[in-house]
């Protein structure tokens, strides 16, 4: 042990740099030819980084408390937006009254058509309804055909809105059959029309017809299997040979057809697939939603704080100020998205260069040489002001024409403000966020262009984008027909949408105050939902580093407990073991010391010096000792044999412990388990009991032996039990209550264990469940790490 | 704040501004271990010894990067990452590396290994061990100054309590090391 103490210290010399130049290499020296040393250095070193380590952790602990925490501080703007959205939610349902109140007509019965104004199409069933023309009517024939009367829609010869009944009756000729049997031509002057199907209004009041307001036109939907964009709308008119022909054709658009939204399908393509492979119901609905709600905490915690390592953090805003911004979209930001998918991004990316140049940093490029605001409003006057940097960039960029812009100045600042956003905030190459997907799957868009099968067929390729903007640009233009739509996504780089564009869908028809009020409403919604998503998640983060905390203290105040008995065992055992090699010798005992102090007693006589130091590498290595006094001439020994114990179907016991008490010392220790078998070297001069304990199935197992031999092999078999058992199973004169106390407090903290395991194995499961979904949810999940 | 001034302040203080920042690193680590198995809490782990290691190196005035910060300790958290999943038998391809990561981090990050293990063991150590192999070999205080701080009889007693608490650091640090290697035999 002094060898040791002395290498130990020479070691330490050497690690600090204590050591001069000759000695340091008589160390290394000595090193090289003997391997233990080597190690002993070698271990030595590590510990001391171990501790550098040890002692940095605090400080990177806190950071990470201010970065989480500090991340999710809630906004101050919580009240208002709620205030916002509810007033939102009001004048949308005002809105939405201009579908729910329609009635749906059904005929009325087989009246004659002998009250029609022309006499063409008799033959054909007809469908007469007298309608009240002060409420919208909505009517159905057989073949599907869908006529929308507004309220008023009817007018007298002196313009007034009818008041009384009316009787509309609607004839249909959609197949070969019916318009041969009406007498009803194909021919347009002297070409053959290919015919989508033909019908006829007619309206009467006190048998004199009726004409229609024209600034509320009736809504006529032709059902069409396949949507040809060539279809054009004819107006018959019969000619003096009696015969129809069709007149001034107008394109038709293809009218969108409402449908209720909730009966949609936008989640990512695949997601409900995924659900149900994992083992959930994909079938309620209620839980698949906010399942995939919850996935927008993901999306902020990715895309919020990009990866960018040159994202500035402004030295004047406070860290929590910044990150704050940093995640919540503003507004303003999504308008500037908006406004440049709309006007610049034919050209121009915001942070590569394209027709155009790229636009980050455009001001702070224009700043000291020239007007960015009239360069561009209109491009090609402000080149003639003959401004140098214009007619560079002009000459540079292959001499093509910015198109003129209309814009305001104000919405130029949005544009340039989008464009000059980091990068990681611009363009999120994840997915879409599912707080966007939320603010417009639900009933305040119905009756929306939102709210149709075309715009679902589309929300599968938004979803396959990975682009935000995509899906805000249908949101935010709902007054708009969804192939115009189209043919910007196609623009905006997403190549996928030009089939839809083709197919030249329609709108349904909203007033534009609506569409304006529902983009506002999906704007602070998206906000809302993801502000919500990200709260929710946060919570229940933060109670999991709570518990998580809570059981790393309990754990270390365990091993503390632990630490603290087994040395008291130590003290009392290597007392006993001095105690009986002086009987041995024949020696008087020492005046008791406090243990641990022992060691610093001076020493007078050296015999004893060395049977101390005997007894004590004995005691902490368990191993037998004999010692022969130069004096006396007596022998002294100390004996410890092994014993082995082996527990019968271990594997099935979450944490298993075996506990050796020395009864004499009113003590225990724990054997440890090494290559399946428990060993421990028992000291002879004790009596000892063995009791092991383990958990299955959240119940408590236990076998115990007692006085059992030394240098044995013991075979123990598990038997369920409860503490008050146990108990009395470890209970024997001459143990003291505590000690008894001591070991159920033990099997109490296997209990804790198995619970806790429990709770971390659900964390994982969760964790994994929820990794599994990520690639689905987030097509574009996965792609780009690292994404510079 | 530039790396520069990242570097400067974590050398001399004060470091938690500069800390808090570093952790706007973390959710690429975290993308690139939950998609490759782990979990956020691996994700975490792995970044705060990255942080640590950097902080250590932090001190030692010759540290230069040779990319920038997010980098590094990307770089670090890739691939310590990777020898887990090797450690687990779960090892299938190169992780995604960054283009301009450092090549030269396997040696550092083997003897990283080995302070990490070593930390380990001495946070299973008591308080008062802990505390006298702190003030001995981080403060530097002299033996005499911690026997009396921490009530211990004299230098000798601090010496040899010294000495039994190292040798317990080094019996855990031991037996950490040698699981790792046995895990390493299974899973080559």
């Amino acid at each position: 042990m002094r060898d040791e103490l002395t290498l130990i210290e020479l070691a330490d010399n050497y690690l600090r740099g204590e050591m001069n130049a000759t000695d340091s290499a008589a160390f290394e020296e000595r090193m090289r030819s003997n391997a233990e040393l080597r190690e002993l250095v070698e271990d030595q070193r590590a510990l001391l980084g171990g501790m550098q380590r040890l002692a940095l952790r605090p400080a990177v602990d806190k950071a990470y408390r201010s970065y989480k925490f500090g991340k999710w501080l809630p906004g101050i703007g919580g009240a208002a937006v709620i205030a916002i959205l509810a007033l939102g939610g009001w004048m949308l349902a005002k809105e939405g009254n201009f579908l729910a109140d329609r009635t749906t007509g059904e005929a009325s019965g087989t009246e004659q058509l002998l009250t029609l104004s022309d006499t063409t199409g008799i033959g054909l069933p007809a469908l007469i309804m007298t309608i009240d023309p002060k409420a919208d009517t909505t009517m159905i024939t057989p073949n599907g055909l869908v006529v929308d009367i507004p309220q008023g829609a009817f007018i007298d010869e002196a313009g007034k809105a009818i008041t009384k009944p009316v009787r509309v009756t609607l004839l249909e000729a959609i197949d070969g059959v019916d318009i041969m049997k009406a007498g009803l031509s194909t021919m347009s002057g002297d070409t053959l029309l290919e015919t989508g199907g033909m019908f006829y209004i007619d309206a009467q009041v006190d048998g004199k017809r009726a004409s229609i307001d024209p600034s509320k036109p009736l809504t006529v939907m032709v059902p069409a299997d396949k949507a040809d964009p060539r279809m054009m709308l004819y107006e018959g008119v019969m000619n003096a040979e009696g015969i129809v022909d069709w007149r001034d054709p107008q394109p038709l658009a293809r009218t969108l057809v409402p449908v209720d939204i909730s009966t949609l399908d936008f989640y990512p393509p695949g997601y409900l697939t995924k659900v149900a492979e994992l083992g959930k119901d994909a079938t309620d609905k209620g839980y698949t939603d906010s399942l995939y709600w919850s996935f927008s905490a993901e999306y902020s915690r990715y895309t919020s704080f990009g990866s960018d390592s040159t994202l500035a953090f402004p030295d004047t805003l406070s860290y929590e100020e910044y990150s704050r911004r940093a995640i919540r979209p503003d507004p303003d930001h999504i308008n500037g998205a908006f406004l440049f998918a709309t006007n610049c991004s034919a050209c121009h990316r915001p942070e590569r260069n394209l027709t155009g140049p790229a636009l980050t940093g455009a001001r702070q490029r224009w700043e000291g040489r020239g007007d960015i605001y009239a360069w561009i409003k209109n491009s090609s006057a402000y080149l003639k002001t003959g401004n140098r940097y214009a007619n560079e960039l002009f000459r540079k960029w292959n001499k093509s024409v910015m198109t003129p812009h209309d814009l305001s100045d104000a919405q130029i600042d949005q544009i340039l403000r989008y464009v000059d956003l980091p990068t990681s905030a611009t363009s999120a190459h994840l997915g879409i966020d599912p707080a966007k997907v939320q603010a417009i799957w639900n009933e305040r868009f119905n009756g929306t262009n939102l709210a149709t099968q075309e715009f679902e067929e589309r929300m599968r390729e938004v979803h396959r984008t990975c682009d935000d903007q995509v899906l805000d640009l249908y949101a935010n233009n709902l007054d708009k027909d969804l192939s115009e739509l189209d043919s910007m996504a196609v623009r905006m780089g997403h190549g996928a949408f030009a089939s839809f564009a083709l197919r030249n869908d329609g709108r349904v028809d909203l007033p534009a105050h609506a569409a304006y009020r529902l983009r506002n409403a999906y704007t602070e919604w998206s906000l809302r939902y993801a502000e919500a998503a990200r709260k929710t998640q946060e919570e229940f983060y933060r109670k999991e580093a709570e518990l998580d905390q809570q059981a790393f203290q309990r754990q270390m105040d365990r091993q503390m407990k632990d630490l603290q008995q087994d040395s008291e065992r130590f003290s009392k055992e290597f007392n006993a073991n001095l105690r009986s090699v002086y009987d041995q010798l024949g020696y008087p005992m020492p005046p008791p010391t406090p243990p641990r102090s022992a060691f610093a007693v001076p020493v007078t006589n050296p015999g004893w010096w060395n049977v101390d130091k005997a007894v004590l590498a004995a005691t902490t290595s368990r191993t037998s000792m004999s010692y022969t006094d130069d004096q006396s001439a007596k022998t002294a020994t100390l004996t410890y044999s092994p014993v082995s114990i082996d527990v019968l179907d271990k594997e099935l016991f979450s944490d298993l412990r075996v506990y050796l008490i020395p009864k004499e010392l009113n003590s225990y220790q724990r054997v440890m388990e090494a290559n399946g078998v428990f060993t421990e070297r028992l000291n002879v001069l004790f009596q000892y009991d063995l009791v092991c304990m383990g958990r299955r199935d959240g119940q408590l197992y236990a076998a115990s032996r007692k006085d059992i031999a030394a240098s044995g092999s013991i075979t123990l078999s598990m038997e369920p039990t409860d503490e008050e058992s146990f108990r009395r199973m470890v209970r024997t004169p001459q143990v003291t209550a505590s000690l008894v106390s001591d070991l159920v407090e033990q099997a109490r903290h296997l209990e804790w264990l198995e619970l806790e395991a429990k709770r971390q194995q659900a964390k994982a499961e969760r964790e994994e469940f929820s990794s599994a979904l990520m690639a689905v949810v987030f097509p574009c999940w996965g792609e780009g790490v690292p994404d510079e | 704040m530039s790396d520069q001034e990242i570097i400067s302040q974590l050398r001399s203080g004060p470091q938690h501004k500069a800390l808090v920042k570093l952790y706007a690193h973390l959710p690429k680590v975290e993308r690139m271990v939950r998609k490759h198995g782990g979990t956020r809490a691996d994700a975490k782990d792995l970044f705060q010894d990255a942080l640590i290691i950097l902080l250590g190196k932090a001190k030692d005035e010759a540290l230069t990067l040779t990319c920038s910060i997010g980098t590094y300790l990307y770089a670090i958290c890739r691939n310590k990452w990777q020898e887990e999943l090797r450690r687990q038998g779960r090892f299938t391809q190169e992780l995604d590396a960054l283009p301009d990561e450092p090549n030269d981090l396997s040696a550092m990050l083997a003897e990283e290994r080995h302070f990490g293990l070593a930390e380990r063991a001495l946070q299973a150590l008591g308080d008062k061990c802990l505390e006298l192999l702190k003030r001995f070999y981080l403060l530097k205080e002299p033996l005499l100054t911690i026997a009396q701080s921490i009530g211990l009889a004299g230098e000798g007693a601090a010496k040899t309590r010294k000495y039994k608490c190292l040798e317990e650091a080094r019996k855990r640090y031991r037996s950490l090391l040698a699981q790792g290697s046995v895990a390493n035999i299974q899973h080559p």
